[in-house]
């Protein structure tokens, strides 16, 4: 029996007006979330991952973003047809976001109690008092030390990592049916990412907790996700199971990441062996090529890449790519 | 082998402001005690997490920041009581990248003053020779000559970042201190980069510090690595050897929290609790020991020094 998709996003098309042209950001992009599963979309700067997941909660500024075309079905309704007074009911109660740098996300001018209690105060009425009680009990469980004390600190008192912590306390708060967590502990130290991604990840499965995890780091993505999409210039370019992903990456461009990431294996160092390259840089987004946007950077390019895009199709039960090298 | 850096007891503290109005006295001990050396052409990886006190080690070599203590020796010569004219000379030989492409290049001047530039300052060259160097050099780090007159904000990223090592290099200096040289950069291009470096490493005999907070890059670019801890060095040792055999207690915690891209089985690492403390008020005797699953009673009162354990492995931990 399949379980019956969370979230379901058809056809979404987020571009940005500007001056110099139309910014296809999120360009025909399609995927669904089951209850309790955790995905992960991996990409570099660009390639639209962020606006994807603001598209999700309609927090493209407008101009000059506009969701152009699609369908964002979540709980039996279409995200793109809410009021902003519905969204503003959708927004930390039925889907949460936490972000990556905690420190532009957190308001400096209140203490992290104000700023959890509001949640409290807005989304589920309590009043002042007990919505501060509620502040301290949601960064125990967020194992945030002394939470008695720190309730009453401001961001700047507290380091990165607790102040990740007091976000993931808001985005938790409601108990949201799915949470999109954006570069989570990219600014975090690698010990604190650890402690992070094991309180995330046990949060997510007492609550049951869908969530989208957007990275651009592909072992946070083979520790934490179950399934993988991989995003390039605005478009999924290849879909897979995490262990199908790494065990047989189809397209260059995965290819192309896995193998610069240097391993530790023994006798792996620079003199014995060169980091796998991915010629050129990122495409200008209003300026992409005809046919396959990869394709300038593609070592196994052929000519028809440069004339056609390819679609995403299936290769292997749960494998998805889009490239002319697997049709 | 005489090495080409030697460092001895190096120290920089930072004063915390004190006058009337406020109440904070005191010192950030960002750099506390720190000795290693760098051989001529090899690369000495520093890592460690934010607060630790490594990109303060780098700028205390160039004198960027004043060294409050300790001895600086570049190819026998102290460094530390060297006048500005002198520092100036020996700024040929020890040059610096930095982290941020966009931070780090004046956005004023065009890609051919940016090259012409050190040479000019040293008194290297006719006009003409300089430019021709500054060419010969773009051509070395992959970028296409007839750039020469944009401005750094006309380049990505990358681009900036190799103008930056073209800089470092024009004087053909004998170590560079490369700061977090890819941290800023997108994944795809971080290869590349990297594999630049190795290879002008190899072509120019280039020695390098190798300051980051990514085990994976440290590992892959250096031959020796330091760890740092909260302005201290807790372990030096050769790359496979520190990652085969760590021995100090948070090697052992970063080694564990590093997440490789492949699928491996659920490991019980070590599992390091807590955050790193204030380095305004550093705990007694060994830092680490508020956090460490070994602690004794000594490793609160006795700060453990760098002791030998044999093959070029050092480590700061009394003996367990």
């Amino acid at each position: 029996m399949t379980k019956l998709p969370l979230l379901e996003i058809n056809d979404l098309r987020t571009y940005f007006h500007t001056p110099y042209g139309v910014i296809r950001a999120v360009d025909h992009v399609s995927l669904s979330v089951s209850r309790g599963e955790v995905i992960g979309i991996v990409g570099e700067s660009g390639c639209g991952k962020t606006v994807l997941a603001r598209s999700i909660l309609r927090l493209i500024p407008d101009p000059p973003g506009r969701i152009v075309s699609g369908k964002i079905q979540m709980d039996g309704k279409n995200l793109l047809e809410l009021s902003e007074k519905e969204m503003q009911g959708v927004r930390g109660k039925l889907v949460s976001m936490i972000f990556q740098e905690p420190m532009t996300s957190l308001n400096p001018v209140y203490t992290v109690g104000i700023q959890l209690a509001e949640v409290f105060r807005k989304h589920q009425g309590l009043s002042k008092r007990d919505a501060l009680d509620r502040a301290v009990d949601v960064l125990r469980m967020v194992q945030m030390p002394s939470p008695e004390s720190r309730v009453h600190d401001y961001p700047f008192q507290m380091s990165g990592g607790m102040r990740q912590r007091v976000i993931i306390a808001m985005a938790l708060i409601c108990r949201p049916q799915l949470i999109l967590a954006d570069e989570p502990t990219t600014a975090l130290d690698v010990t604190i990412q650890a402690q992070i991604l094991q309180l995330i990840e046990e949060r997510v499965q007492e609550l049951g907790t869908s969530v989208i995890l957007i990275t651009h780091d592909l072992g946070v993505i083979a520790h934490t996700v179950s399934r993988v999409l991989v995003m390039y210039a605005g478009r999924i370019v290849e879909e897979a199971g995490v262990a199908q992903l790494f065990d047989r990456p189809l397209h260059p461009y995965t290819e192309g990441l896995m193998g610069s990431v240097p391993s530790l294996d023994e006798g792996q160092h620079k003199g014995a062996v060169s980091l796998k390259e991915i010629p050129g840089t990122v495409p200008d987004l209003h300026r992409l090529p005809k046919g396959c946007s990869f394709y300038p950077r593609c070592a196994r390019g052929k000519e028809m890449c440069s004339k056609l895009a390819p679609e995403l199709e299936q290769v292997q039960e749960g494998h998805w790519v889009r490239c002319w090298l697997y049709v | 082998m005489e090495p080409l850096l030697r460092v001895d007891h190096l120290k920089k503290y930072f004063p915390l402001a004190r006058g009337p109005l406020t109440a904070k006295h005191g010192q950030v001990h960002a750099v506390d005690d720190v000795s290693f050396t760098i051989n001529p052409g090899e690369t000495l990886g520093l890592v460690g997490e934010s607060g630790c006190g490594k990109t303060t080690v780098g700028r205390c070599l160039l004198r960027l920041i004043e060294p409050t203590a300790g001895q600086i020796r570049f190819e026998g010569t102290e460094i530390a009581g060297l006048s500005r004219m002198a520092m100036k000379g020996l700024r040929r030989n020890m040059q610096i990248i930095f982290q941020d492409p966009f931070g780090s290049l004046p956005p004023r001047m065009r890609l051919r003053t940016i090259l012409t530039e050190p040479q000019e300052v040293h008194g290297v060259g006719s006009p003409p020779e300089r430019m021709e160097a500054a060419m010969a050099m773009l051509q070395k780090v992959g970028l296409s000559s007839e750039h020469m007159h944009r401005y750094p904000h006309e380049f990505s990223g990358g681009q900036r970042q190799r103008i930056a090592i073209a800089r470092a290099l024009m004087l053909h200096p004998k170590l560079v201190i490369a700061d977090e040289p890819v941290s800023a950069l997108d994944v795809s291009i971080r290869a590349q980069i990297l594999n630049l470096m190795v290879r002008l490493q190899a072509e120019m005999g280039l020695s390098y510090l190798f300051i980051s907070h990514d085990l994976s890059l440290v590992k892959y670019m250096s031959d020796r690595i330091g760890v740092m801890y909260l302005g201290r060095i807790v372990e030096l040792a050769g790359r496979e050897e520190l990652y085969r055999r760590p021995l100090h207690p948070y090697t052992e915690a970063l080694l564990s929290a590093i997440l490789e891209p492949k699928i491996q089985p659920k490991r019980k690492g070590l599992y390091l609790g807590g955050e790193v403390p204030s380095p305004i008020a550093p705990p007694s005797g060994c830092h680490f020991h508020p956090r460490c699953p070994c602690r004794a009673p000594d490793c609160e009162e006795i700060r453990p020094e760098l002791r030998d354990a044999g093959g070029g492995h050092w480590v700061a931990c009394h003996p367990r």
